[in-house]
């Protein structure tokens, strides 16, 4: 025979348990529902005061299939890492206009440039960028000679690029662009010429 | 209350987190449990295909039903706590918890009771050799160490010869081709038949060599058979896939990039323990010298014009989503089966990389290729940007090629490279010329896993013929892209072949 205070203790360590579990649950729901607000819907900040530059990206045409050189204006850091993750992030700014002609998804953002030895850049894109990339050969393809060929674009030294996401390797950037390669970027750039 | 409170109060973090450890626990189980789920792979002359194993009564089960159904026509009557199955001429009637069952007029023990729920029969797992021979009328062999079941003449065995002389090599041989997945550590060469139907019982072999000194083929959920040296070791494959040579691997030297032994092609499932070596460029004239008379060498593999169909995505990786209902992997598939078609009209050897919805890696898909020995790999793809055909080739070049004995897996293409070209020129000439005024282009681009097939390899990109995605629905259209792709791949053999 249990003591009946043992069985109220224990009674209310297992509601309180599962009153705790509940309640983290809610808590997990609720911080979620705000971090995929903050990811989908936050603007991109600028990245950086100061005087802008002009700086040439590489923008893909779907339509036509086409990769266009444009110049546009953007305030770039000394580093190398953080004036990379600029550009790209004036690219990637590009691309959600209104009427992009390569639209990327709400969310998208670079989250970080490493440049390594000079010449490697690790570009780590986001987690909205990947998932809500359009799938497709020709689409994912556009996207990623496009960022190689403006990052290239911006700093010669740069001839090799690797991608991540969120800090993590991925196969592909949705299902068919290969995200696993250590792009050669004369390589990147004889194909965005033939795109030209 | 407020007394039994703060007398327990001290330990209520105990058990607050012997409660939570406990759930864990349950959860930890009940994951296990579901990851671990065993399944019967049956092997037979017409298909190959798993069931789930469940457990009762400490007992393995398995549904007849299930075991059944892909196998021929299958007809179920249920009453009360029976279940009548007529597969073919036989009839079969079990009742539920009785141990025998009655089959084709004969009453069968089944070691065990049968289970009779809704319109299925679970029957022992022990049980199953000796009650499908009287339904089927073939032969069954079931493996326990496996879970393999081999129908009829499904299974294979191989055996071992060791071959002295100054190449001493060991030779299996299939009665079927095999393409185990392989990989080597020091002194050793393992290859796993995951795929392939062997159905033999773990044994041991001991030589008196020097080089191979053993090898153990263990009878487990992968099959394996273990291959031990004194030297690093590598298999080459002849006569179609039916003969496998173990050999000593030759040393990498600086001044013959091409080391790998003559006439034979090299496969590896496992490219991050083994990658590929790099393929001799002239086979046969390598041979020649290195072979010196008196010696037993390897037969030349039979080289076959071999055609890898990949229907991208799959099972759990839909690809792109074309329309409301429209998947990319329906649509690849529907392309890939009528590419075969095609291929099989005009005399061609293919193999599909999927031929249902499953869920296959890109890395699976290569090593599939690879493991085949296709001169050709063809990943079909399907988009709803831009209109017709694209074909897409790997962005390596030639001279990403590795000179040595062994390539990176991200880097294998680089040797075949030249020949993907030549394939997807004579893609785009044929849909060119082809009277369905396909608009086709073609482009090199960073497309998984084209990188890693060894071979020439391309993706084709589907897309709607008038900006219409619906048309990629359209017999007519895939039965023009189909026929467009196997005309050109019958007509690039002669250059493919030269080029092997």
């Amino acid at each position: 025979m249990i003591p009946r205070h043992m069985q109220i203790a224990v009674a209310l360590v297992l509601s309180g348990i599962f009153g705790v579990a509940f309640y983290m649950l809610h808590l997990k729901g609720r911080a979620h529902e705000g971090s995929a607000r903050l990811a989908f819907d936050s603007p991109l900040a600028p990245p950086v005061a100061g005087p802008a530059v002009p700086i040439t990206l590489y923008i893909a045409y779907d339509g036509d299939g086409v990769m266009r050189t444009r110049t546009a204006n953007a305030a770039l850091p000394a580093d190398p890492g953080a004036r990379a993750r600029a550009v790209l992030r004036a690219l990637v700014g590009e691309y959600q206009q209104a009427n992009s002609s390569h639209p990327l998804a709400g969310g998208s953002d670079v989250n970080d440039v490493f440049v390594v030895n000079g010449s490697i850049a690790v570009v780590d894109l986001n987690t909205a960028f990947v998932e809500g990339h359009r799938s497709g050969i020709w689409v994912e393809a556009l996207t990623v000679e496009s960022l190689i060929a403006t990052l290239a674009a911006n700093n010669p030294a740069i001839s090799q690029v690797k991608f991540l996401v969120e800090g993590k390797e991925r196969e592909t950037l949705a299902g068919h662009a290969d995200l696993m390669a250590l792009y050669d970027v004369a390589q990147v750039n004889q194909l965005v010429r033939r795109l030209e | 209350m407020h007394l039994i409170s703060s007398r327990l109060r001290p330990k209520l973090w105990l058990v607050q987190a012997s409660g939570l450890i406990l759930l864990f626990g349950v959860f930890a189980t009940t994951f296990a449990s579901w990851m671990e789920q065993k399944r019967l792979t049956v092997f037979s002359a017409s298909s190959t295909f798993s069931v789930d194993i469940t457990e009762a009564d400490s007992q393995e089960y398995v549904s007849l039903n299930n075991l059944l159904a892909p196998l021929g026509q299958l007809e179920v009557s249920t009453g009360k706590n029976k279940i009548r199955l007529h597969f073919n001429s036989v009839e079969a009637q079990f009742e539920n918890r009785e141990s025998t069952a009655n089959i084709g007029g004969h009453s069968i023990a089944l070691g065990g009771r049968a289970i009779v729920e809704e319109n299925r029969v679970m029957v022992p797992l022990s049980a199953i050799a000796h009650v499908l021979p009287r339904i089927l009328s073939m032969r069954a062999d079931y493996h326990q160490g496996s879970q393999r079941l081999f129908l009829g003449d499904a299974g294979t065995h191989f055996a071992l010869e060791l071959r002295k002389g100054e190449g001493t090599h060991l030779v299996l041989s299939f009665s079927v081709p095999v393409s185990p997945q392989i990989s080597t550590e020091s002194g050793k060469l393992k290859m796993v038949f995951a795929n392939d139907p062997v159905a033999m019982a773990s044994q041991s072999w001991q030589f008196d060599d020097s080089v191979i000194t053993a090898a153990h083929y263990t009878d487990a959920a992968q099959p394996e058979l273990v291959i031990s040296g004194n030297q690093p070791l590598l298999a080459t494959f002849a006569d179609a896939g039916k003969s496998i040579s173990v050999m000593p691997a030759p040393a990498v030297s600086s001044d013959s990039p091409s080391a790998a032994p003559a006439g034979q092609q090299i496969a590896t499932g496992q490219p991050a323990e083994a990658p590929l070596p790099q393929p001799s460029a002239n086979p046969a004239s390598a041979l020649a010298s290195t072979e010196s008379p008196g010696t037993i060498a390897p037969a030349a593999p039979q080289v076959r014009y071999l055609i890898a169909i990949d229907a991208s995505h799959g099972g759990n990786e839909p690809g792109a989503a074309l329309g409301q209902q429209l998947l990319e992997k329906d649509v690849t598939l529907a392309i890939a089966r009528k590419l075969r078609s095609q291929l099989q009209v005009r005399g061609l050897d293919s193999v599909m990389v999927r031929d249902g919805d499953t869920t296959v890696s890109l890395d699976d898909r290569a090593a599939l290729a690879n493991t085949s020995h296709a001169a050709v790999y063809v990943a079909l793809h399907a988009g709803n940007l831009g209109r017709g055909v694209r074909v897409y080739t790997s962005t390596l070049s030639s001279t990403d090629a590795s000179p040595g004995l062994f390539v990176p897996w991200e880097k294998v293409q680089a040797n075949f490279v030249r020949s993907s070209q030549v394939v997807a020129s004579v893609i785009v000439d044929e849909f060119t010329k082809n009277e369905t005024q396909v608009p086709v282009a073609l482009f090199p681009a960073p497309v998984r896993p084209l990188n890693n097939v060894a071979g020439a390899a391309l993706a084709v990109e589907v897309a709607p013929l008038r900006g219409n995605v619906e048309s990629l629905t359209n017999t007519s259209y895939q039965d023009a892209v189909a026929e467009a792709l196997a005309a050109a791949l019958t007509s690039v053999r002669p250059k493919i072949e030269a080029r092997q």
